[in-house]
């Protein structure tokens, strides 16, 4: 039988299980692998690719994203926002259009070499780089000079959510915000893999990242976004085939089969598979 | 697999807890309970304007329709039917607490709100096949916790709803709303049950494989010094047979924590909400 103890925490009292591991090292063992999979090198490798899957999803999950946390107050045309790990813009133009500000941490260059010429193409100029990890310019940054901190699908680059979260919560005066990939695409998605005889469905770590927040004393809204990820042929299959090279060596037989599904699911060359976005937030 | 992310492992968590609590009562803390708290209970929900219903009724609202039908688990003194009536939506109320509906009848009439059904029945005893996908939202505000088969009753709310479910919990830790260090004055070592639907129902409706959404809403309340003292000593009946010196205690400290005689709190609740699988697309 399991037992249940009651654990004092400068909140009040817990619960816990005695046997418990706590959210954040359960997130730590399961991120520091992934980690160190996608390094700056990683990203600087891929950011053709997923430049790709954002401009032709046309900033999707972006602008829904950034249209939530305007009708919830949290963006407005005062905003001095932070978002770390812009990558190539995804969610950084969107927010952009709607704030007065946004510096966007990004430590790969080519990502904010195509951020910029992303934000130029749509005549955006208040998007501020600096090419940097997150923990040097954390550093370097005092207590609220943001209104809103923001971050989207990078977490798994923080081992240590809980110096994420607390280094978020310092620097916004306003609010902060987490979002991730949510769940395994449809079902059609979930057959390929197992065609493939991929078993490593990922971890949903909005999940992880929302129990992390509430052991932590922030108990956060959470928002689930649905989208249409779309992407050339030629970047679906780069990424399924990267996907199949982290297991084993790509066969022609797992070539073919990668192609024929890919047919089936684009339409006059763009690749589209529904998905999840997940957004948590809380007042810092 | 992550144990956590097992129906079972919520399951057996939720119900553990449940009977910890359950072994600490010395004193009335179910039906006797309510019909006790019932006019202390109103005075606290309809302060600031009903607040606390006002807020869970905004959080919904860009859900439902218009004039949406609405099932309501154990809505004690109105606190979310009144805001909800006023937004022009039909309340039926579930309550067994006659002294709840007492409440409920007088601040519904004071309102202006007629339209609405009360079920005066335990939850467990509704027949929800007769119910079967009748309303746009069924809810249940701070009564899950009550329940021990957590599931099977987020099941019960899915057999009612068309739409939407939604189940509110406080948002201030396991014992959201008493961790002021009374607990351990009055109890000495005896840890501290914890009640709140937060996260644990969260958790378990993800294991179950639905996507719920959550806001977090603040609200306020304001009473008299005199009826959060009937509520802090009601409260710790349920767990030890009060003295003068413990009641003393309580007393005190309502009275340090009031200004103008009344105690003003600010509280955070978990608006949880999501599609019953009957409303076939989930988000
Ligand atoms: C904490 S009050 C919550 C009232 C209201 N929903 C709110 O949040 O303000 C809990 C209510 O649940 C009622 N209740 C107790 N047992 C119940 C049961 N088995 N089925 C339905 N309601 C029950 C009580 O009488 C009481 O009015």
């Amino acid at each position: 039988m399991r037992h249940t103890y009651f654990r004092k925490t400068s909140k009040g009292v817990e619960m816990n299980e005695a046997d418990a591991v706590s959210w954040q090292d359960r997130w730590r063992i399961q991120m520091e692998d992934m980690a160190a999979r996608s390094d700056t090198q990683y990203w600087n490798r891929r950011a053709e690719d997923y430049n790709n899957f954002i401009v032709s999803s046309s900033f999707e999950y972006g602008e829904r994203m950034a249209e939530i946390l305007h009708s919830n107050t949290m963006l407005g045309a005062d905003s001095n926002v932070l978002e770390i790990a812009s990558g190539v813009g995804a969610v950084t133009l969107p927010l952009a259009r709607r704030a007065a500000r946004v510096t966007a941490v990004e430590p790969a260059q080519s990502m904010a070499d195509l951020l910029e010429e992303n934000a130029s193409a749509a005549n955006i100029n208040n998007v501020s780089p600096e090419v940097t990890d997150f923990a040097t310019f954390a550093a370097q940054t005092q207590d609220n000079a943001f209104d809103l901190a923001f971050l989207c699908h990078a977490a798994w680059q923080f081992p240590d959510a809980a110096w994420l979260i607390e280094e978020m919560s310092r620097l916004s005066s306003g609010h902060c915000c987490l979002a991730d990939t949510m769940g395994q695409g449809d079902p059609e998605n979930l057959a390929m893999q197992k065609k493939l005889g991929i078993n490593a469905p990922e971890v949903d770590r909005p999940f992880y990242l929302y129990n992390v927040l509430n052991e932590l004393g922030r108990p956060a809204s959470l928002s689930n976004v649905s989208y249409m990820m779309r992407r050339s042929e030629d970047s679906a299959r780069s990424m399924w085939t990267n996907l199949v090279s982290k297991y084993r060596t790509v066969s022609e037989q797992d070539t073919e089969m990668i192609n024929e599904h890919i047919a089936t699911r684009s339409t006059n060359g763009v690749y589209e598979v529904p998905a999840t976005m997940t957004m948590m937030w809380w007042k810092a | 697999m992550d144990e956590r992310l097992s129906v079972a492992h919520w399951d057996g968590l939720w119900e553990q807890r449940w009977d910890t609590r359950e072994s600490l009562y010395v004193g009335s803390a179910h039906m006797g309970y309510w019909q006790a708290r019932a006019e202390d209970f109103s005075v606290g929900r309809k302060a600031c304007d009903y607040d606390f219903g006002r807020k869970i009724t905004e959080v919904l609202t860009p859900f439902l329709p218009a004039k949406a039908e609405v099932l309501d688990v154990g809505c004690g003194p109105g606190s979310i039917l009144v805001p909800m009536g006023q937004a022009g939506w039909r309340v039926t109320a579930v309550e067994p607490a006659e002294e709840m509906i007492r409440q409920l009848r007088a601040n519904a009439e004071l309102a202006g709100i007629e339209d609405y059904t009360v079920i005066p029945s335990i939850w467990q005893d509704v027949d929800t096949e007769s119910l079967n996908g009748h309303f746009d939202l069924a809810l249940s505000a701070i009564t899950m916790w009550m329940f021990r088969d957590l599931r099977t009753q987020l099941e019960r709310l899915e057999t009612v709803s068309r739409d939407l479910c939604c189940v509110v919990g406080g948002a201030g830790g396991e014992t959201s709303g008493h961790s002021d260090g009374m607990w351990s004055a009055i109890m000495g070592d005896v840890p501290q049950p914890g009640y709140s639907e937060f996260p644990l129902a969260f958790n378990l409706l993800y294991a179950m494989g639905r996507n719920p959404e959550v806001r977090i809403v603040d609200y306020s309340t304001k009473r008299s010094v005199e009826s959060k003292i009937h509520q802090q000593k009601l409260f710790y009946a349920k767990y030890t047979q009060l003295t003068p010196s413990t009641e003393r205690m309580i007393e005190d400290n309502v009275m340090a924590s009031a200004s103008d005689d009344l105690v003003h709190e600010n509280c955070k609740a978990s608006v949880i909400f999501w599609k019953s699988p009957k409303a076939g697309v989930t988000n």
